[in-house]
């Protein structure tokens, strides 16, 4: 089985830097014998210049930045999200792996692809506890089924522009967040992994009560830390050394 | 032609489980009209009617959680089993107080473009899944055989206020968890577990801002209920 682990950046802070390195080194770790892409959007600090070669990592660069769709830009990561299953199309890859540089993630990616593939899951993503939506900064896809569904042409990020007007309804704006496009595309194709995690906004998780917040097992994955402390418990408590 | 077995377990013991019981009966008749059905009785006090077939136990072992026996986990292993003898292809549980907005047939036509065996629904507040709500291949629970491996006879009371390692090895949820392993996935179909009473009738619609929850356990009130399924546009007779 051939997989595609990839994520997208935009690192404008030495905060970022080291989120994204953390990111890339963990990465490896976690599939140490797959390839790895990272798509920047013409960031400032350039990843080519702070992001170790031996891990080698592939690293694509956008010309320009396409901006935030909440920060009244383009759609920026679903860009890179598109970039990324492109490449695997294209490199005939049989899985891809989004992973999103902010987030945090603790079981091997092979254990992952085995069950997807057990399962012949299609198109997999993750729970999210505070919206009705899902997390698809961590997502697998079949790389045929993407083809088959015309997924990329589908979610045409070109389509969406920031910032969200001002609709009357919640309902309404479902057309216009990427996490329920994608969702929309999936349709019944879409299962969601039983990973447990957490995306911090609000910083509700912080590295001092990491273990009350996720009392049985530690969460599987951490979106949005927002600390670098915070992402180093999560490697601490499961057992994962850089 | 898929064959679904769709069950419950019913302790009724007051005016308003009755109720709810005939909400949810009424809701899988709509449905689900082409499943069969099995309700199993944990000798409650009180009469009720239905039109389904109804497994009816002695006594009551009692729940887990207050201290007793594991009287849930005797009709969810005594469903799956009738599963497996009458030879269905797939099991669903639905508890009597988890309302689903879909039929079953969606989720067993789901797992059948695919290789799942085991759903559950994601539950956002907790680190286990929902099993409320759980659709199993049947060949399958055989295979690993699950009813064994649950073993209700020998489950413990939970002993609250225990570590949670130890909260684990006895929650139902966990062990199911752990039984099903790798073969677990989750339906992307939200709703909410309402032990904490976060939900009402009046605020349903705020809570589920985007779209109405797809699924509602333990509501606690006819209000809510009848508001859920006014939003999702289902109207029972």
């Amino acid at each position: 089985v051939k997989t595609l682990v990839f994520g997208g950046c935009y690192v404008d802070t030495e905060h970022k830097r080291e989120v994204v390195t953390l990111w890339a080194r963990l990465a490896r770790n976690r599939a140490p014998n797959m390839s790895i892409a990272l798509f920047d959007s013409a960031s400032p600090f350039d990843p080519l210049q702070f992001i170790p070669r031996s891990l080698d990592i592939d690293i694509y660069s956008f010309p320009e930045n396409a901006g935030h769709l909440s920060h009244g830009g383009g759609d920026g990561a679903g860009r890179a999200l598109c970039a990324g299953l492109e490449h695997a199309i294209e490199w005939e890859f049989d899985y891809a792996v989004h992973w999103g540089t902010d987030l945090v993630f603790a079981k091997p990616i092979d254990e992952v692809i085995g069950r997807v593939s057990k399962a012949e899951v299609e198109v997999a993503c993750l729970g999210l506890s505070q919206y009705q939506f899902y997390v698809w900064e961590f997502a697998v896809f079949a790389v045929p089924w993407l083809k088959r569904t015309n997924f990329i042409q589908k979610y045409d990020w070109r389509s969406v522009r920031g910032p969200y007007p001002h609709f009357p309804r919640p309902s309404l704006y479902k057309k216009m967040i990427p996490e329920w496009r994608l969702q929309e595309i999936a349709g019944d194709d879409l299962w969601m992994l039983p990973y447990s995690g957490h995306r911090n906004i609000g910083d509700t998780v912080t590295f001092a009560n990491m273990e009350e917040a996720f009392p049985y097992y530690p969460p599987v994955w951490l979106h949005m830390a927002n600390d670098m402390r915070t992402y180093r418990r999560f490697l601490e408590l499961n057992g994962v050394a850089l | 032609v898929t064959a679904t077995l769709i069950f419950t377990g019913v302790n009724i013991d007051s005016e308003f489980k009755r109720e709810e019981f005939q909400l949810w009966e009424a809701l899988t008749r709509k449905l689900d009209p082409k499943a069969g059905v099995v309700v199993f009785d944990t000798a409650s006090p009180l009469e009720f009617k239905t039109g389904y077939e109804v497994v009816r136990f002695d006594d009551n072992p009692g729940h887990l959680s207050h201290g007793g026996g594991d009287g849930w986990g005797r009709t969810f292993t005594a469903g799956i089993q009738f599963a497996i003898d009458e030879g269905y292809d797939y099991v669903c549980y639905r508890e009597r107080d988890c309302f689903v907005a879909r039929p079953v047939r969606e989720v067993t036509e789901r797992m059948r473009r695919t290789n799942v065996k085991a759903a559950h629904f994601f539950l956002p507040h907790y680190q286990f899944p929902e099993n409320a709500f759980a659709v199993y291949n049947v060949d399958f629970m055989w295979d690993i055989k699950f009813v064994e491996k649950y073993d209700w006879r020998n489950r413990k009371p939970i002993p609250m206020g225990d570590t949670p390692a130890v909260l684990w090895r006895h929650t139902p949820e966990c062990i199911i968890q752990d039984i099903l392993g790798d073969d677990l996935w989750l339906l992307p179909w939200w709703g909410s577990r309402n032990d904490r009473f976060a939900v009402n009738y009046a605020n349903l619609h705020e809570y589920c801002p985007y779209e109405p929850p797809t699924w509602l356990h333990m509501a606690q009130d006819m209000r809510l209920y009848h508001r859920f399924l006014e939003l999702n546009g289902i109207t029972l007779p």
